[in-house]
């Protein structure tokens, strides 16, 4: 039994791995020692190896520094630092308060948000600091960051750019990659605000701690930890998510781990085969075992990723019933506007048509899946001729929609595109229930 | 959990399963029952989802006890009629080596993977935007409504007053999911997003219970095999699709990657049956998603060039890209005669501006494809086996015509994305990596093969027929 699993876990063709230059393998699989071995080949190798290892580390060196786009001339650590304790900050949306040097926050402000703030003494050049290294206490999953900044040349405008999360680690962003990132900075701070179309707004807040910020200098350790924390931050699931991983985390991105491993393993083999002479078939050989080394590492910091967004799903979900889950969905108040809805619609048959409008495609076919049972169509339907001539009476669900208007002296309901005799039913916030008569006019 | 829900599983799993064994052979290895239940139950699904056509309006309570007990009676005739000719059959010899323990972490990281899928499948509500925008907007609407309603167009809806006429958006895609969906939904007795997302889980163990039983009895070795399923079920864009439910691409992907390798299997073994099992899993495609409909004519397309005459095929495949070269260049043109085609097919844009696009829709494919992280290594993987296997394709007479059909298919979405309007999908990333999905699990099963020991690639498959023709000449 022990003797069978001697062999090597993956057996590629033998015929690959034999070749000039290849290590020879005897029949018993061990390796064997060619026999004009001589102390000046020997020598000969060790300065190959090194010269290999030499190479090895300015290719790795390299890519390193291409991927992290750290400049080339740059010291390790950075010449200068502005750092700013969380109690630096004051609070402009939401609610906060000072703990020793830290900020915390307690509490959000109008639409869920919270905005913490800091004016610079003096402007400062924003291509003289372009890292941001910033530190929180216990951010929540629920919530997405931002960074806020005014530019002397406009003022009144403020810049924002989402960041990575903060996790237990200091984070580091390089603001190089933000276009806007330019001229003189005035005011700096940060914006905190619940996921978009992943957490429900109303539950989303826990309170957090803003414990320092600092803007770097250009160095190598700053460009490396923006690598490392675009690697490694926690990436929340987004609609993109099924489409493309990668783009679905909304913040600027460095080259992928991808990128750097494929290149990187292709090239050292390549110069270890140039170097210590082995064949194009070692090469293919090596690839072939480098490729499933790297792709088996890829996959752990995939599982990482994965849990990572699999805790917020917990923290959400975990331990509820269905149809608690079912409700916790991010758009709070379109279901919220589509219960109404529902409630009115199930006084009617349920075999009315009924005909949903809103301002965003998102919010129309989302309203259209919670109007379920009813017998729903998209307003779209509105624009097929068949809707002035042959129509049957529908009942329209207007949600945030002001570009439908009624006249209520002559019971008209009118858009940009056309005009129908019409009643209002029902109207309540931000909804709306007519029932159209049948043909526009 | 009820009788009824049970009946809803066992009735496709049942009746795939012994369709597969039917075409395929009495199971009897490992290897036989993971190609038996994984191609069982995807096929068997699919089967059951057009079985529910025929009831027309019915109420959803009566669809799972209507058409089970006519599944199940006919799996079990058809499970008899493969038990009593298996008798006449002789046994393979079993592969004697076992698979070596490191291959267990692959396994224990698989796990890992079906873990996290699972709960996440089972806790969160339906979240991607076409699973409840157009996949599943349908059984929902069935499920709460009561009835399996016809959904029609926008005109037929308005102008309808007997209420049981519905409509949306997607109201012309294929309904099979849907149908599977009200399926299950209807057997548990309430619309419940785990319960219908778990079926992308199953679908995930299918297909790579499937690709394994199917790699084995192509001739891989154990070893390979795990390393190939370990690939498929590791990739980051088939977890998500599994984890966040609801899309039909990974169903098409699935059906595409088994009728290849049933396709494979009739090529090296000349069975007939294995035809035919090729043929119903290519046929069920244009019955998920629409460009099904387009796999389903390149495979049929490449199929019978390799079926003809070595020398027609020689003229098939010079004629073949020239007549394409010849398309795509009318096509840029715009040529006066196929306007009118073009404008019908809803391609009538300014073709000019189309290429002035195309180095950037082009970028963003290769960005999808290598530098995001949605496939790990899987691209840099098929380019090395293409180099360093590349005799290995020459040699083999199957291989070169799966390898054809994914280079028509590759051209397929290759002009897709970059010769019409649907490159602004790319430059977005919104589509371009979820077709590139329905093609992956087939390159990499071709890639897989590729790796064949040359001594098992075609004997293990080419044994059986022999041995069966064998019994049954005999008395």
């Amino acid at each position: 039994m022990v003797r069978r699993f001697r062999r090597v876990p993956l057996a590629l063709d033998a015929r690959l791995a034999a070749g000039s230059g290849a290590l020879r393998m005897d029949d018993a699989g061990s390796e064997s020692i060619p026999a004009n071995t001589s102390p000046r080949r020997s020598t000969w190798m060790r300065i190959r190896v090194a010269l290999l290892v030499v190479l090895l580390a300015t290719l790795w060196l390299a890519l390193v520094g291409w991927a992290s786009d750290a400049p080339p001339g740059a010291t390790f650590q950075p010449a200068e630092r502005i750092r700013l304790e969380g109690n630096d900050f004051h609070v402009v949306m939401g609610a906060g308060v000072e703990s020793g040097r830290r900020l915390g926050i307690n509490a959000v402000g109008a639409e869920h948000m919270a905005l913490q703030s800091h004016a610079l003494p003096e402007a400062i050049d924003a291509a003289a600091f372009p890292i941001l290294r910033y530190r929180w206490d216990a951010f929540p999953r629920t919530l997405e960051l931002s960074f806020v900044f005014r530019r002397a040349d406009q003022p009144d405008d403020v810049h924002t750019v989402t960041l990575p999360p903060a996790g237990s680690y200091p984070g580091y962003f390089d603001l190089s990659d933000v276009p806007d990132w330019t001229g003189r900075i005035i005011e700096i701070g940060f914006a905190e605000f619940p996921t978009a179309q992943l957490v429900p707004a109303d539950i989303a807040f826990r309170p957090f701690a803003l414990i320092e910020s600092e803007l770097w200098s250009p160095s190598w350790r700053g460009s490396l930890g923006a690598l490392g924390t675009d690697w490694s931050a926690y990436r929340p699931w987004a609609l993109m998510s099924v489409s493309a991983l990668g783009p679905d985390a909304p913040w600027p991105h460095k080259p992928a781990p991808v990128v750097l491993l494929a290149i990187g393993l292709a090239a050292s083999l390549f110069l270890v085969m140039l170097v210590l002479a082995r064949s194009w078939r070692w090469l293919g050989v090596t690839l072939a075992i480098a490729l499933a080394g790297g792709w088996i590492a890829l996959d752990l910091r995939w599982l990482g990723e994965f849990a990572d967004r699999h805790v917020l799903t917990r923290e959400l979900y975990a331990g509820k019933p269905w149809r608690e889950r079912a409700s916790i969905e991010p758009d709070t108040a379109l279901i919220a506007g589509a219960q109404r809805a529902r409630a009115w619609l199930a006084r009617m048959p349920a075999d009315t048509h009924v005909i949903v409008s809103a301002v965003a495609p998102y919010d129309i076919l989302r309203l259209a899946y919670h109007l379920l049972p009813a017998n729903v169509a998209p307003v779209g339907v509105l624009s097929n001729p068949a809707a002035s001539g042959a129509m049957k009476p529908a009942l329209l669900v207007v949600y945030d929609d002001p570009s439908w208007t009624f006249d209520v002296a002559r019971h008209a309901l009118s858009n940009a595109d056309a005009e129908y005799a019409a009643e209002l039913v029902y109207a309540e916030g931000t909804l709306r229930i007519f029932a159209l008569r049948g043909a526009s006019r | 959990m009820t009788l009824v829900y049970l009946l809803a599983w066992l009735a496709p799993f049942a009746l795939g399963a012994s369709i597969v064994a039917l075409l395929d052979g009495r199971p009897r290895a490992f290897a036989d029952w993971m190609r038996v239940l994984g191609c069982g139950f995807v096929l068997g699904a699919m089967l059951t989802a057009l079985a529910t056509l025929p009831l027309g309006r019915v109420a959803v309570a009566r669809i799972v006890p209507t058409l089970a007990p006519a599944l199940i009676a006919a799996a079990i005739a058809i499970a008899v009629r493969v038990f009593l000719r298996s008798r006449r059959e002789l046994a393979l010899p079993r592969e004697a080596r076992a698979m070596h323990p490191l291959f267990w972490i692959l396994i224990v990281l698989l796990a890992a993977h079906a873990w996290l899928m699972a709960d996440e499948i089972l806790l969160r509500p339906m979240y991607p935007w076409d699973a409840w925008a157009a996949w599943l907007l349908k059984p929902k609407a069935w499920m709460l409504g009561g009835h399996i309603d016809r959904f029609v167009g926008f005109e037929e809806w308005l102008a309808d007053g007997s209420g049981t006429l519905r409509t949306a958006a997607s109201w012309h895609y294929p309904e099979a999911l849907g149908r599977l969906a009200i399926w299950f939904s209807s057997a548990w007795g309430e619309w419940n997003a785990g319960v219908v997302g778990v079926l992308w889980l199953v679908l995930w163990l299918a297909l790579l219970a499937g690709v394994y039983g199917q790699l084995r009895a192509l001739g891989l070795s154990r070893d390979r095999a795990v390393i190939a399923i370990y690939a498929l079920g590791s990739l980051p864009l088939v977890n998500v699709h599994v984890a966040l439910a609801g899309y039909a691409d990974l169903w098409l992907a699935t059906l595409l990657a088994f009728a290849c390798l049933a396709w494979m299997r009739a090529l090296s073994s000349g069975r007939r049956t294995h035809f035919v099992l090729a043929a119903l899993f290519a046929l069920m495609l244009p019955f998920v998603k629409l460009e099904g409909g387009i796999w389903l004519a390149l495979l049929a397309g490449t199929i019978a060039i390799f079926e003809l005459e070595s020398r027609w095929r020689r003229v098939a495949l010079t004629v073949a890209p020239i007549a394409g070269v010849l398309v795509i260049a009318l096509y840029l043109a715009r040529a006066p005669f196929i306007v009118p085609l073009l404008d019908r097919a809803g391609l009538s844009t300014d073709t000019a501006r189309i290429l002035d696009h195309a180095p950037a829709v082009i970028g963003a494919a290769a960005e999808g494809m290598f530098a995001q992280y949605n496939w790990h290594l899987f691209w840099f993987a098929i380019a090395l086996t293409l180099v360093v296997r590349f005799a290995a394709l020459r040699r083999s007479r199957p291989l070169s015509a799966f390898g054809m059909f994914l280079l028509y298919g590759s051209a397929f979405l290759f002009a897709l994305f970059v010769l019409t309007p649907a490159g602004r999908w790319a430059e977005s990333y919104t589509a371009v990596n979820r077709l590139s999905l329905q093609i992956v699990p087939s390159m990499l099963v071709f890639a897989a093969l590729l790796w064949r020991e040359p001594e098992s690639s075609e004997a293990a498959s080419a044994a059986p027929p022999r041995m069966a023709e064998a019994a049954s000449a005999g008395p």
